[in-house]
């Protein structure tokens, strides 16, 4: 069970991102019988971005020996994964008109992933991608998280478009991630 | 390309082919026209001409109507394993459009027709169930041809208007004939071998076999022969077929059937009544009948047709069936296709209802009315993702493609909900038709709307893009290619409509990989073809190419490659990279008229400062991605425009190595396609360049320096070296007029300016032409190249050369980088009120960094820039355009040429020269003129070490006014350089030489000096008011050595009577001399003039002094003074008297410098005093000037005075008294017939009297002053006895005396013992304590 925080700024800058995996195991979802039985990778310079943007399994490892594309391979997985959590963006968008709360549960569903997002006073957008269903632990995270930006947006060198680089802050967050997550 | 459309399945599906000879405009003129037949109405449609072909013919008072539509292209190979499964999928009749003509062979053309309809569809496919060609006359001339024969519909040009309609019918008849096939269709199913095929597998494939009596039609169809009436008739009557009977008929002559349709529907209506009763019945029977179990998958397939054929209410009752049956026997994917044609069905008697009544069909309940149709739709969708499936079954491409169609087909509904504003005709309407929606059509609603539509439906935005989401995930990879660009493109469609541009942009890019994947595969098949074509000698060339990855482009069309390419800059322009930040030239020219003055303030404002935007690590990839498809296309100017852009927006988040990846990519690009004979040509890219430009100063020698021209009229006084460095003035406007002079530059002399240039990239710049950009006058300016090193500033020099006099403007320069375009920077001058704008905006802009008043996609860069546009229009809108202020530049005045003058020699060596104090030498400088021009003006001024500090203590003004003096003087009548012009030459034609003459006077103190030669050719510019000179400097050491030196003058009281003193019998030689100077004449009073000279250096001199008195002779002194002695010089003088009126004019000054008021008042004794002494100093060193001489050489120089002090007592000894005394002794008259005795006569200034005789001692008093006094008169003796005298001694009261005139005074006295008697005069001004006169006798009484 994975989990990707990331924190992104009204311009929609990542200041901070967290992969995390958690030892908890919900009920996995049952997936249907359209995914399996894949057919074989392609030799195709372009096939790589298909399969991994897709959200087929196990990327990045085939795309290395062809020449025709060599920038597209390794590390497509967290690309793609930056890639929803984006894409997830449109509909934390329209979802904070709608909403008071600034916990939106489950907002989007895109491959196998949630998307669960939390908007601050801000503008500041934390979104979560997990797979499984774990609504309360995730709203706990997410106001812990929310506190620990608070307190670190309050440092007045800190300026909300550029990374977080604190490591108080990272620990912390991920301390709360294996505490709720 | 296939539908969307929610309703898809109710469509009746037709390919319209073109067929003959046709040009593509009159096919596509008449294909739109057949394309305008959208729907057909039920009532229109012929009925069949027997009973069992009319089972899915209209019942005749039905309202519904036959949706069409039309494509150009057959489905994909694959797809026909779909043939019974959703048969609304395939193009299910044939339409052939040709032109014709009276020469056109009708028979030719139907072959063409059949032959292309046969290369359409595989040879097991059941389709197409009919078939037609639609000839249309292009010429008035009727055609010749019997339409019977070739089989094809000649539509005549006579038609005219009627055109239209007559296709109307035509289609309607051609609807029939399908519609007839599909009773067939069904009955061939409708049989236990047809049931048997139908279970056979997941999709069953319609049996096609020629052993196979069921499926005749497609036997026919087949082995029809080309276009032969003759063989098709045959076959029909072997087969004795009716199906093929209607179909001909209906092929053959439309014109009666048609009309036969229409005059015939109330006879046929009780046919086609009793055709649907009929239908049922065969139902019951069949499932009565039916060996095997009750066919579900049967019903469905009625269901479809029922649907295609508009009869919903049969479509309904089947669909039903099927689902009754389901539910006993799970067949999910058949089930879930159930649902959807249900969902079809309901739709389409909504909107069959709400034909007429436009109003409401609003519901009372509380659920949405479409409620029932969305659970349908999402059960399907369940049903089709968890469809089990074989391992190894080949079905799931095909399973796949139902899901995800499904998929879309809810997402559509929903979506056509959405956007009319809820459930109604709109919403019918849009789920009907492929088409975007009118509320999107021509451009997309803004947000706003888009929230209306949501409140308005309860169906929020997110809601339809989860539902679209669920065709997204691992299982696309089953898909073919064809249909994951159909798929892709539907949810990018659909996402867009939703305004959710962030996951359209990621579909895209499946997208884009997918048609990219296609590309490269199809470029590897062919190379491989074209290996194998080759053979084995030309496959080592092969290899070479396929090793190299070079890839070549087959073909020179580019309209798919500039599709893919915007597709591609689309994504990056979302991720909020500008592929286009860097333009084409092509673009360019076509592109907005930028705001050049606004861009040129953002581009100077420190890029890396730009706000930032967006999730860098997706920008590099989606450009990775971007610059991969330009690359394998290949598209070089692309790959060049996208790679300069992307290292203009992104440089700040690439490394080195890939930023000269990039930039040496886009070079390569421009290269191989310059190669290629194709010019591309990009904007100037890196940003702006040039940071600032410079005039380097002219070397001094080479300045001009403006004189206006009245300069040159001889003036009476010259601006001396008084004028010091300080202005004394506190605000002086011309210092600033000549701040803001223009650099003056001279024609054809080179001119080098400083230009910084900034590469804030990783990797060398190269900049291969930089240039200058000048208006005004002609200005020839040398090109470079430079490369500037990573991220730095760079100093160039740029040299030019002005050719016509006038004024210069510096607008900027020219930049160009490889392959680019060449680009001019401008770099105005601001003003300091422009510049505290542009100051405050930078700091506005770096403050807002930190607020976001654009949050999302709306802070895009591109975004952000279109915001400001149209903010800024409105602005000018609003307000009246105001002139912009003109730019300024830097600006040189060209002044014309100019003479060049150079020092050839001079007559010092290595520019030094020794002196003596005081000593005065000359010097002589030859120039020479090395210009072509004549030089007919030279003035010298000069500068040395001595003027700056004189100057300084003037300017302090801490000095007395004698003092100031003093300096003065120093400055301005003994300058350590002199010049007269007199005698000098004026002229020095080109090449010549002049001699300069300049006089040196050493002044103590004084340790170098700087001539300066300014020259002009004053002709040179006739026109003009000004002239110009330039200069040459001569530095000049100068030592002066310390020798004589005066001090401790005096002025001592003298009387001729004076003894010598004794020291100087020493002197014998002197004596004669000095005795000799000592005599005076005794007329006039007379003082010594006293001074030590002292010689400090090693060598002795000779000092001369001179007494140059008005009245006296003149006389001089002359001394030798050893080196290290001190001789007194003394020197009798006559005492002066200076009138009041000199006395009393103030100290002058010797410039017109502005001097401070003294604050003591003007008539105070103090200022007198000063006055008095300072008027008196000055007539004394007037009439003492004192020169030395080295003793037998030749260097002379004067001794300056001017260190003495003249003190108080010193000049009361120097002037003379206002009234003068003179006392004798006159020996009394011893009768009074003598008259006056005679004084008498002193000898050696005493006289000798005789004692006890009687004398007179006569006092005159002269009044020397002009004004009459009242004087009193004192005599002082000494001794006070030994005498007698007649009356007082003292304050003998003389009364008034005139100016000028004289009082005598007698007193008579007898001297009663022999001795020396002294007696003092003294005289008073009554009033007065001061005495102001003096007279003394000395007398020897003794006896004879």
């Amino acid at each position: 069970m994975s989990h990707h925080l990331f924190l992104l700024s009204p311009t929609d800058i990542p200041i901070y991102s967290l992969a995390h995996q958690s030892t908890k195991s919900t009920t996995a979802q049952t997936g249907g019988t359209l995914s399996s039985n894949l057919p074989s990778w392609s030799t195709a310079p372009f096939s790589g971005t298909l399969t991994a943007l897709s959200g087929a399994q196990s990327v990045g490892t085939t795309s290395s020996q062809n020449g025709g594309a060599p920038k597209i391979g390794a590390g497509q997985d967290r690309h793609v994964i930056q890639m929803i959590a984006n894409a997830s963006l449109d509909v934390v968008e329209e979802m904070q008109v709608n909403s008071s709360a600034m916990y939106l549960k489950s907002i989007d569903k895109f491959n196998e992933w949630t998307v669960s997002a939390f908007v601050t006073a801000g503008n500041m957008r934390f979104i979560l991608l997990h797979e499984g269903k774990n609504e309360e632990g995730i709203r706990a995270f997410f106001v812990e998280v929310w506190e620990l930006y608070v307190k670190t947006a309050m440092n007045p060198f800190h300026r909300s478009d550029r990374a977080i680089r604190s490591p108080v802050f990272d620990a912390r967050v991920r301390a709360s991630a294996k505490k709720y997550l | 390309m296939e539908t969307n459309a929610f309703a898809s399945l109710a469509h009746l599906k037709i390919i319209i082919i073109p067929v003959g000879p046709i040009s593509k405009p009159v096919f596509d003129k008449w294909s739109t026209i057949l394309r305008t037949f959208q729907d057909i109405p039920l009532a229109d449609i012929p009925p069949a001409r027997y009973d069992d072909r009319t089972r899915f013919m209209p019942s005749t008072p039905s309202v519904g109507s036959l949706y069409l539509t039309y494509t150009t292209h057959p489905p994909p190979i694959w797809h026909h394993s779909l043939a019974l499964f959703r048969p609304s999928l395939f193009p299910i009749g044939v339409i052939g459009i040709t032109a014709c003509n009276s020469s056109t062979s009708l028979s030719l053309v139907q072959a063409d027709f059949v032959r292309k309809v046969k290369h359409l569809y595989p040879y097991n496919s059941p389709y197409p169930l009919a078939r037609s060609c639609f000839a249309f006359e292009d010429s008035d001339d009727p055609l010749q041809l019997s339409a019977e024969e070739s089989g094809v519909e000649v539509i005549p040009s006579v038609l005219g208007n009627k055109t239209s309609g007559h296709i109307g019918m035509l289609l309607a008849g051609f609807c029939s004939q399908i519609l007839a096939s599909f009773s067939s269709m069904s009955r061939g199913l409708d049989t236990p071998r047809g049931w048997e095929i139908l279970h056979s597998s997941l999709f069953p494939v319609y049996p096609i076999d020629p052993e196979q009596d069921h499926p005749q039609e497609l036997t026919i169809r087949i082995d029809s022969p080309r276009g032969s009436l003759e063989s098709k008739r045959t076959s029909l009557s072997t087969h004795s077929s009716p199906t093929h009977a209607s179909s001909r008929d209906s092929s053959v002559s439309p014109r009666p059937q048609s009309m036969l349709s229409r005059s015939s529907s109330s006879a046929t209506s009780t046919t086609s009544r009793n055709s649907t009763l009929l239908s049922n019945a065969m139902k019951r029977q069949s499932m009565i009948n039916g060996s095997s179990p009750p066919n579900a998958r049967f019903y469905k397939i009625l269901g479809d047709l029922y649907l295609l054929a508009g009869r919903l209410s049969d479509a309904t009752s089947c669909y039903n069936d099927a689902i009754s049956l389901f539910k006993s026997l799970p067949d999910p994917v058949w089930h879930a296709s159930v649902l959807e044609g249900l969902s079809t069905v309901a739709v389409l008697e909504a909107w069959a209802g709400s034909m007429g009544l436009q109003a409401s069909i609003s519901t009372n309940s509380l659920r949405d009315p479409w409620s029932d149709i969305s659970d349908r739709m999402s059960m399907a969708i369940h049903m089709y993702f968890k469809a089990p499936l074989p391992d190894g079954s080949n079905d799931y491409p095909i399973l796949v493609l139902l899901y995800t169609s499904c998929v879309l087909r809810y997402s559509h509904f929903l979506f056509s909900i959405w956007s009319s504003n809820g459930w109604g005709p709109m919403a019918f309407l849009a789920m009907l038709t492929p088409a975007l929606p009118p509320s999107f059509n021509p451009e997309p609603p803004p947000l706003s709307k888009k929230w209306r539509m949501t409140s308005m439906t309860t169906i929020s935005r997110t809601q339809i893009a989860n539902v679209a989401a669920q065709a997204h995930g691992a299982w696309i990879l089953h898909l073919q290619p064809h249909d994951r660009i159909r798929l892709f493109s539907a949810l990018a469609g659909i996402y867009s409509c939703l305004g959710f541009r962030r996951k359209e942009v990621y579909v895209l890019r499946e997208l884009v990989s997918v048609i990219m994947d296609l590309v490269v595969l199809g470029r590897e098949e062919k190379r491989e073809q074209n290996a194998a074509r080759l053979g084995v000698n030309d496959s080592n060339l092969s290899d070479i190419a396929a090793s190299a990855h070079v890839t070549v482009r087959e073909h020179q069309i580019t309209e798919g490659n500039q599709g893919i390419l915007r597709l591609v800059t689309y994504i990056c322009s979302i991720y909020g990279v500008n592929l286009k930040a860097t333009r084409l030239k092509e673009d360019a020219a076509q592109g907005e008229e930028r705001d050049e003055t606004w861009e040129m303030e953002a581009e100077s404002i420190d890029f890396a400062k730009q706000p930032t935007y967006g999730w860098s690590e997706l920008q590099l990839g989606v450009v990775r991605e971007a610059l991969a498809v330009a690359e394998s296309l290949p598209e070089l100017p692309s790959l060049a425009q996208f790679s300069l852009s992307s290292l203009r927006t992104l440089y700040s988040h690439l490394g080195a190595p890939e930023q000269y990846s990039l930039y040496i990519a886009a070079r390569n690009a421009i290269q191989v396609s310059q190669r290629r004979g194709e010019y591309i040509i990009l904007e100037y890219w890196s940003g702006r360049p040039v940071v600032s430009i410079e005039i380097v100063a002219l070397p001094f020698s080479r300045i001009p320096v403006e004189h206006p021209k009245a300069d040159l009229d001889p003036r009476g006084t010259v601006a001396g070296p008084l004028v010091g460095p300080r202005d004394p003035f506190i605000y002086n406007p011309r210092l600033r007029a000549s701040k803001t002079a223009q650099t003056l530059l001279v024609q054809k002399e080179p001119v080098e300016f400083i230009l910084t240039l900034q590469n804030p990239f990783l990797f060398d710049l190269e900049l291969t032409n930089i240039s200058l950009s000048t208006s005004g006058a002609t200005f020839q300016a040398q090109p470079v190249s430079v490369t500037i090193p990573p991220n730095s500033f760079c100093p160039v020099r740029l040299s030019g050369t002005a050719e016509v006099p006038g004024t210069l403007t510096i607008r900027g320069c020219f930049v160009q980088t490889a392959g680019c375009e060449t680009r001019e920077f401008l770099l105005p001058l601001s003003t300091d009120e422009e510049e505290a704008k542009i100051e405050k905006r930078r700091s506005m802009k770096e403050a807002e960094l930190d607020r976001f008043k654009l949050t999302g996609l709306n802070a895009r860069p591109t975004e952000k820039e279109k915001n400001r546009l149209s903010i800024a229009a409105a602005a000018t809108a609003a307000v009246a355009p105001k002139e912009p202020a003109p730019t300024r530049f830097i600006e040189c005045k060209v002044v014309p040429e100019q003479p060049l003058l150079r020092i050839r020699r001079t007559s010092l060596t290595h520019g030094a020269v020794m002196m003596y104090d005081g000593e005065s030498t000359t010097i002589r400088l030859t120039v020479e003129n090395v210009s072509l021009l004549p030089i007919d003006f030279i003035r010298l001024t000069f500068e040395d070490s001595t003027i700056a500090p004189m100057q300084q203590a003037l300017n302090d003004g801490d000095l007395s006014v004698s003092e100031v003096y003093e300096t003065e003087f120093s400055l301005l009548r003994r300058p350590v350089f002199s010049w007269d012009r007199k005698g000098e030459p004026q002229e020095v034609k080109p090449g010549q030489k002049a001699t300069l003459t300049i006089s040196c006077l050493g002044k103590v103190g004084c340790v170098s000096g700087t001539m300066q030669i300014a020259y002009a050719n004053t002709r040179a510019d006739a026109g003009s008011n000004f002239f110009h000179t330039r200069q040459v400097l001569y530095p000049v050491l100068v030592t002066v050595n310390h020798t004589l030196e005066c001090y401790s003058m005096d002025i001592l009281p003298f009387s001729p009577i004076v003894t010598l003193p004794p020291e100087d019998e020493s002197y014998d030689s002197d004596t004669n001399s000095r005795s000799h100077l000592l005599e005076v004449d005794s007329e006039g009073d007379w003082c010594l003039f006293t001074v030590d000279v002292r010689n400090a250096y090693t060598l002795p001199f000779e000092v001369h002094f001179e007494r140059n008195q008005e009245g006296t002779e003149q006389v001089s002194c002359s001394r030798l003074v050893p080196p290290g002695s001190t001789s007194r010089i003394t020197l009798p003088i006559r005492r002066l008297c200076l009138s009041s009126s000199k006395l009393t004019e103030p100290v002058p000054t010797l410039s017109d410098r502005q001097f401070v008021v003294s604050k003591v008042g003007p008539g105070s004794v103090e200022q007198g005093i000063q006055r008095e002494l300072f008027w008196y100093r000055e007539e004394l060193f007037n009439s003492v000037t004192a020169r030395w001489k080295e003793p037998g050489g030749t260097r002379h120089g004067e001794l300056s005075l001017r260190g003495q002090r003249l003190t108080s007592p010193m000049m009361q000894n120097l002037k003379t008294d206002p009234v003068r005394v003179i006392l004798e002794l006159v020996k009394f008259p011893e009768d009074d017939t003598e008259g006056d005795g005679n004084a008498i006569p002193p000898i050696n200034g005493k006289v000798y009297p005789l004692p006890t005789h009687f004398y007179a001692l006569r006092c005159r008093v002269r009044n020397a002053t002009p004004a009459s006094q009242v004087l009193i008169l004192s005599l002082f003796a000494t001794p006070m006895d030994h005498f007698h005298v007649e009356g007082n001694l003292t304050d003998i009261s003389l009364g008034r005396v005139e100016g000028q005139q004289a009082k005598t005074f007698d007193i008579p006295i007898c001297f009663v013992a022999e001795g020396q008697f002294e007696f003092v005069g003294e005289v008073r001004v009554l009033g007065e304590q001061s005495r102001a006169g003096e007279g003394e006798l000395k007398v020897i009484v003794r006896e004879l």
